[in-house]
């Protein structure tokens, strides 16, 4: 079965990230970027919920650490002065 | 400005969501909460929640700014002078376990011992490299096998260090006069294997009933002779374990209660004959938590003699406490061959056992200089590569990085290299399993959960660590 992920185009950058680590966390799984959505196909049914909250949460998970990196890299720098 | 410190989370079995900054600060929330953070749309009960526990930065330098930086630095280890020394005077053994993880030499074996010109390096190497106080751990092998060795180390240490204790790692088949003698000592203490319930150990270990209740007489005289230094590990099969009721009694017999769940580690002899032992494995999952759930029950009758797990009072404090470093396998960066070395039977040194384990196996030569020629800082220096978890990947976005640490010797021993992705890892999936348990714990509000909390931890009564924020 497939599974569709939608993300606005400007964040494109995050859902290949979000791909790149999905491939790493299911190797069974086809996983394509299109203009605005992750497709997510070969999923057995019976793990359905749990890669499609495992997909959703990552692709939050990358939008926001690029959001917060700026913010991240200048604490970094303060702390090491 | 106005910004909350970069948050990162993890979702538990439940559905709650575990939150927590690179320093830690954690705590559970919703859904809802991460919709609102992530889309910088946070209510003002929101703003106010995370103002309250330091997460709002209002301008450079302000008192949060000044925390959250202060926590990080702590939680940053740095590398500290030699005070752990772990010491192989032989590889040889008289047991031949199926899963001992150091290529130990039969009895009767030669050349597998210090030679006298080694044992006179060592000292050397202690008085050189050494600070105030030492810390002697003494492995092998069976290293009572060689009990003149280890009193010559001792002796010298008494006169060369301000503190010093020793642990004599034995599997107390023997129990001799001389060393009933350096046992009596109040800075020596026994570390032994007590394989989960009396049938396993002879079944795992000792083979034989003349030999386990050999084994079992020493344990009680040892105890006898050094009360309150005498300790207990399991090594334990995933495949053959104890029920957590037979596992606690065991050790309640003989009044160990602080108890260090290891499975067999895919070291030495257990690659080839417990090859499972290279991944993490869910029956451990299932064992652990049942042997927590099982002390949390048992604790509730009482404070006087309470049972805890060692590692997950580790990873609770871990959680809980920046600076908290003690133990080598869980820090970060993980400097390897600083504060910590081990000498092998032939004078090389290394930076952990598990190191010394490889070379042995032929796998890879992590040896970082010997006590003849001192420590090789160019060798030392190329193994720092993947010591510290904020520069990984996986790792900088995980909820639990700043709690956890690095090892990569671990990695190189079952997948070969050190940029294996984090979440492939055994090490990696056996402290999630272990973070999430403690989190779950840490935020229960069940009363005897609660209790157990604080004697683990040491507080004066039930608490609950990790709050819930009740965010609907």
């Amino acid at each position: 079965m497939s599974l569709l992920i939608s993300f606005a185009p400007s964040r494109r950058s995050a859902a290949e990230d979000t791909a790149t680590r999905l491939r790493v966390l299911f190797p069974s799984i086809k996983i394509s970027i299109h203009d605005d959505a992750l497709e997510l196909s070969n999923i057995p049914p019976d793990r359905s919920d749990e890669i499609a909250q495992a997909a959703s949460d990552q692709l939050i998970r990358s939008q926001y650490a690029q959001d917060t990196s700026g913010l991240r890299d200048r604490l970094y720098a303060r702390l090491l002065g | 400005m106005t910004a909350v410190l970069p948050l990162r989370f993890r979702r538990l079995s439940g559905g709650d969501l575990t939150f927590a900054h690179e320093a830690g600060g954690y705590f559970l929330a919703n859904d809802q909460f991460l919709e609102r953070l992530t889309s910088s749309q946070l209510s003002s009960r929101d703003q106010e929640f995370l103002d309250q526990r330091g997460m709002v930065l209002r301008e450079e330098g302000d008192l949060s700014e000044i925390g959250f930086l202060h926590q990080l630095a702590q939680r940053t280890a740095r590398p500290a002078p030699l005070s752990y020394v772990l010491l192989v005077p032989t590889l040889r053994c008289d047991l031949a376990c199926t899963y001992c993880q150091v290529s130990r030499a039969a009895k009767q074996a030669e050349g597998f011992d210090w030679s006298p010109d080694t044992l006179a390096s060592v000292l050397k190497f202690l008085d050189a490299y050494g600070g105030e106080e030492i810390q002697i751990e003494f492995q092998g092998g069976e290293p009572t096998l060689r009990l003149d060795l280890i009193e010559a180390v001792i002796d010298f240490c008494h006169t060369r260090f301000r503190n010093t204790k020793f642990v004599l790692c034995t599997n107390l088949s023997e129990l001799s006069d001389p060393l009933r003698r350096l046992i009596s000592q109040s800075d020596v203490h026994i570390s032994t294997s007590l394989d989960g319930s009396i049938d396993l150990h002879q079944k795992l270990r000792t083979k034989d009933f003349e030999t386990t209740d050999r084994f079992l007489s020493n344990l009680e005289a040892a105890m006898e002779l050094a009360p309150g230094r005498v300790a207990a590990l399991p090594t334990l099969d995933p495949r053959d374990l104890p029920t957590a009721e037979a596992l606690l009694d065991t050790y309640d017999r003989f009044g160990m209660r602080s108890i260090y769940l290891r499975p067999i580690v895919y070291q030495g002899f257990a690659r080839k004959q417990h090859p499972q032992s290279r991944s993490f494995d869910a029956a451990w999952q299932h064992f652990y938590d049942a042997v927590i759930a099982e002390m949390i029950r048992r604790n509730a009758d009482g404070p006087e003699h309470y049972f805890e797990e060692y590692y997950l009072t580790l990873a609770m404090r871990r959680l809980l406490q920046p600076g908290y470093d003690g133990h080598i396998d869980l820090r970060s960066p993980n400097w390897l061959g600083y504060d910590h070395l081990v000498v092998d039977f032939d004078g090389q040194l290394y930076p952990t056992d598990e190191a010394r384990m490889l070379a042995r196996t032929g796998q890879i030569d992590l040896s970082i200089g010997s006590v003849e020629a001192g420590i090789d800082n160019d060798k030392r220096q190329e193994l720092q590569g993947r010591a510290f978890n904020a520069l990984d990947p996986w790792c900088s976005q995980c909820v639990y990085q700043a709690a956890c640490g690095s090892d990569p010797i671990d990695d190189l021993a079952r997948m070969g290299r050190v940029d294996v992705p984090r979440p492939l890892t055994a090490f990696c999936q056996r402290h999630m399993h272990i973070f999430d348990f403690a989190i779950e714990l840490l935020s229960s509000s069940d009363e005897d959960v609660q209790r157990s909390i604080a004697l683990w931890l040491g507080l004066p009564g039930p608490v609950q660590l990790v709050e819930r924020y009740d965010c609907a």
